[in-house]
C-alpha cells in the first residue's frame, strides 16, 4: 500500500528525513519510535502533505500513486488520515458540519451517494458513544474546549467516519492518561482489518501494549536504524534508545 | 455634489420645516447646538477614516421618506421572533398596520412620543439628550433638533419584560434620495430586566439617509440585553449614536451584525456611572465591494469595580474600507476596573482596508486593562485540517470565513435571531468570491 524510498525532507530548512525507507502492506500495523526531534512526525507530516514540510528527494507511492503529485484533500480522499498530534481548534465551524463536509467529500471521490444529514447525525451520534464523547460535542466548534484526550478521540472520531486506508497517528498517546488511552486504543483497534494499515508513532512503547503493532521501527538521527517485531518495543522499553545508538 | 456648508444650511432647513412635538424641551436646545457645529472633516479625529461624501453626492436633505411600502414584502422581512411585541418604522415612519404592541402599550411600558401620557412626557423630558455630550455629536444635535416621533420603552421598578421587544426599521427604495430619522429612549428601572432586538433592514436598493439615536438608561441591577442587527442594502447611508448609562449593578450586553454601505457610522458610548456595574459589547461587521463601515466604540470607566468586555470581529473584502475605534477611558478614582477589548479582522483581499485603533487611557493605578487588535488572513493550520479531512482549499476558507462570522453570531442570545443574521449573511455572501453557494450551517 505504501512504498517510501529514501525519503529526504526539511522543515524551516534544517534537513530532519534523512532517506527513510519504509514498506507498509495492507493491514500491517508499523510503530514508528524515537527519541525526540528523530523525525518521527515530520514523517507523517510530510506523508499527509503538509506544505511547510520540503522534500527535498526520494519517492514515496501510496496504492501506486505518486503521492508527491497529489494535493493534501487527495491524499485524504484516497484514504490517507493524519491524526493530528495537536488538533487545532476551530471556533464557528461546528463539528458535525466539518465531519458531514468531511465525509461528504470523502464519499463523493468514492462515488458513493452524499448521506443525508439526519442520517449522518446519528452516525455520528453513535460513533461518539463509542468512543465516550458527549453527542452534545457534535454542536460545538470544531474541538472547541476540548480537552487534550477529547481531542485525540474527535480524530479518532473522525477516522471512524472515514474509514482511510492508512491511518498516520501522531503521538495519539501524547497528554493521554491511562483511561483515556484505552478508550482511544479501543477506538483504533476496532478499526483494524485486513486492508486497512496503521503508522503509529508514539515515543513510549506504554501504546503498544494496546495497540499491538506488527512491526516497529526505531527512528534516529532521521534514519531507521533498527526495525523488528513487537518485542524490539520492550526492549527499548528497558534499555532506552541510547543503546540503539 | 454639495458642499458641507450647503449640507448643513439644508439640514437646518430641514429642522426648521419639521414640527416637533410641542411639549418636547430638547429640540430647540438641540437646534442652537446643531447651529454652533460644522461638519466633520478628514481633520476631525474621530471622522479621520470615514469621509462624509456620501451625504453630500446624494441629495438627502430636500426630502423626508414616505411611509409607503408593500406591507406583504416587508414582513417577509421580519426576523420571526416568538413572544414579541414589535414596531415597524418604514424609512423612520412609523406604521401601524405592520406594529403589534398593545399588551406592553397597555402596561406602560412602550409608547410613541406622540402617544405619551403625562408622566411618560415628564420622563422624556428629563431623559433625553442627557446620556452624552451634545456637542460631540453633530447628528445627535440634527436627530434631535426637531422631533416629531420617537419610542420611549419603560421597564417598571423589579420587573422583567417577558417579551422580546422588536424594532424594525425598514428602508426601502424611495422615488427621490430621502432623509429618515428615528430615536428611541430606553429606562429601565431598578431591577427591571428586557431584552431589544433593532433590526436595521431594506426592502430592495435603498436611497435612504438614516439617521439613529438609541439612548439607554439602565438604573440600579437593572439588565438589558439588547441585539442589533444593521443588515440593510449598500445604497444606504446610515448613521447611528447608541448611549448608554450604567448605575450600580446594572448589566448591558450587545451582540451586533453590520454591513457596510454606501456611508455607516455606528457611534456607542458607554458611561458607568456606578460601581459594579457591566458591560459586554459583541460585534461582527462585514464589508465588500466598496462599502464602508466605521464602528466607534467608547467605554467610559469613571467609577470603581466596573467590568467591560468587548470583542468585535471584521470581514472585509473586495474594495471595502472598515473602520473600529475602541476606546477605553479608566477615570482617576475607578480601581478596581478590568476592561478587555480585542477587535479580530479577516482582510481577504488586497485593495480592501481596514484602520483599527484599540485606545486605552488609564489614569487608575489598579486595573486590569487588556486591549488588541489584529488583523490576518485566514489561518494556515486551520486550513491544513480541512485539507487533511478530504476538504478542498476553496471550500474549506469558505468554510473558514463563515466559521469567523458565525463565532460571533452563534453568541446571539435568541435563536430567532440567529437565523434571522444567518440569513441575512446568506444574501452578504451570495456574491462574494468563492463563498457562494456554500452557505449552509445546519
Amino acid at each position: 500500500m505504501l512504498e517510501v524510498k529514501d525519503l529526504v525532507a526539511a522543515v524551516d530548512g534544517k534537513t530532519i528525513l534523512n532517506g527513510i525507507s519504509l514498506t507498509i502492506n495492507p493491514g500491517e500495523v508499523h510503530a514508528i519510535m524515537g527519541p525526540n526531534g528523530s523525525g518521527k512526525s515530520t514523517l507523517a507530516n510530510v506523508l499527509a502533505g503538509r506544505d511547510d514540510y520540503e522534500v527535498i528527494s526520494g519517492s514515496v507511492t501510496f496504492k501506486g500513486y505518486d503521492l508527491f503529485e497529489l494535493e493534501p484533500e487527495e491524499r485524504a480522499r484516497e484514504g490517507i488520515f493524519l491524526a493530528f498530534q495537536y488538533p487545532v481548534e476551530i471556533p464557528g465551524v461546528s463539528n458535525m458540519q466539518f465531519l458531514k463536509a468531511s465525509v461528504d467529500a470523502v464519499r463523493k471521490h468514492r462515488e458513493l451517494s452524499e448521506l443525508d444529514a439526519p442520517t449522518f447525525m446519528k452516525m455520528a451520534r453513535e460513533k461518539c458513544k463509542e468512543l465516550s464523547l458527549k453527542p452534545e460535542f457534535l454542536k460545538r466548534g470544531v474541538n472547541e474546549g476540548f480537552s487534550g484526550g477529547e481531542k485525540k478521540r474527535n480524530e479518532i472520531l473522525q477516522m471512524a467516519l472515514l474509514e482511510p486506508s492508512l491511518c498516520l497517528l501522531d503521538e495519539t498517546d501524547s497528554g493521554l492518561d491511562i483511561d483515556a488511552l484505552q478508550v482511544a486504543a479501543e477506538g483504533v483497534n476496532a478499526l483494524r482489518n485486513e486492508a486497512r494499515s496503521f503508522i503509529v508513532v508514539t515515543h513510549y512503547q506504554r501504546l503498544l501494549n494496546y495497540i499491538v503493532p506488527d512491526y516497529v521501527h526505531v527512528l534516529a538521527g532521521g534514519k531507521i536504524v533498527k526495525s523488528g517485531g513487537r518485542e524490539l518495543a520492550l526492549e527499548l522499553e528497558e534499555k532506552g534508545y541510547s543503546w540503539i545508538q | 455634489m454639495i458642499t458641507p456648508l450647503e449640507f448643513k444650511q439644508q439640514a437646518q432647513t430641514s429642522l426648521q420645516q419639521i414640527e416637533s412635538l410641542e411639549w418636547l424641551s430638547l429640540p430647540a436646545k438641540a437646534q442652537a447646538t446643531f447651529a454652533d457645529m460644522d461638519l466633520p472633516t478628514r481633520k476631525t479625529e474621530a471622522w479621520k477614516y470615514t469621509p462624509l461624501t456620501a451625504l453630500l453626492n446624494n441629495d438627502y436633505l430636500q426630502q423626508t421618506a414616505s411611509g409607503n411600502v408593500d406591507e406583504r414584502a416587508a414582513k417577509a422581512r421580519f426576523g420571526q421572533l416568538t413572544d414579541s411585541s414589535r414596531l415597524v418604522f418604514i424609512n423612520g415612519r412609523f406604521h401601524q398596520d405592520l406594529s403589534s404592541y398593545s399588551d406592553l402599550e397597555n402596561q406602560g411600558i412602550i409608547t410613541l412620543f406622540s402617544n405619551a401620557n403625562d408622566a411618560q412626557k415628564e420622563l422624556i423630558n428629563s431623559e433625553l439628550g442627557t446620556a452624552f455630550e451634545p456637542q460631540q455629536h453633530l447628528f445627535a444635535a440634527f436627530n434631535y433638533g426637531s422631533i416629531d416621533e420617537g419610542v420611549l420603552l419603560h421597564a417598571p421598578k423589579n420587573f422583567s419584560v417577558q417579551q422580546t421587544v422588536h424594532l424594525v426599521y425598514l428602508s426601502t427604495a424611495e422615488p427621490s434620495d430621502s432623509l429618515a430619522q428615528t430615536r428611541l429612549l430606553i429606562c429601565a428601572e431598578s431591577g427591571s430586566s428586557l431584552e431589544l432586538v433593532e433590526q436595521f433592514d431594506s426592502l430592495g436598493s435603498s436611497n435612504v439617509f438614516h439617521n439613529h439615536m438609541t439612548e439607554i438608561s439602565l438604573h440600579a441591577n437593572a439588565r438589558l440585553t439588547h441585539l442589533r442587527l444593521q443588515v440593510e442594502d449598500e445604497q444606504l447611508s446610515h448613521i447611528n449614536g447608541t448611549h448608554i448609562k450604567l448605575a450600580e449593578g446594572s448589566h448591558y450586553e450587545q451582540h451586533a451584525i453590520a454591513f457596510g454601505s454606501q456611508l455607516k457610522r455606528n457611534d456607542i458610548n458607554v458611561n458607568f456611572n456606578g460601581s459594579n456595574a457591566y458591560c459586554r459589547l459583541n460585534g461582527v461587521f462585514l464589508s465588500k465591494h466598496k462599502q464602508h463601515i466605521d464602528n466607534h466604540l467608547n467605554l467610559e470607566h469613571a467609577v470603581p469595580h466596573c467590568n467591560s468586555d468587548t470583542v468585535y470581529k471584521g470581514f472585509i473584502t473586495d474594495n471595502s474600507r472598515a473602520v473600529f475605534n475602541g476606546r477605553i477611558h479608566i477615570h482617576k478614582h475607578a480601581q478596581k476596573t478590568e476592561a478587555h477589548l480585542n477587535n479580530k479582522n479577516l482582510l481577504l483581499s488586497k485593495q480592501a482596508e481596514l484602520d483599527t485603533k484599540p485606545e486605552l487611557e488609564i489614569y487608575a493605578d489598579d486595573v486590569k486593562c487588556s486591549h488588541g487588535a489584529s488583523i490576518g488572513k485566514l489561518d494556515n493550520k486551520s486550513l491544513f485540517y480541512f485539507q487533511s479531512r478530504g476538504i478542498d482549499r476553496a471550500t474549506a476558507e469558505a468554510m473558514l470565513c463563515l466559521g469567523f462570522v458565525n463565532e460571533m453570531v452563534e453568541q446571539f442570545p435568541n435563536e430567532a435571531v440567529v437565523d434571522l443574521a444567518r440569513e441575512r449573511l446568506s444574501e452578504f455572501f451570495n456574491d462574494v468570491d468563492k463563498l457562494n453557494h456554500l452557505w449552509t450551517l445546519g
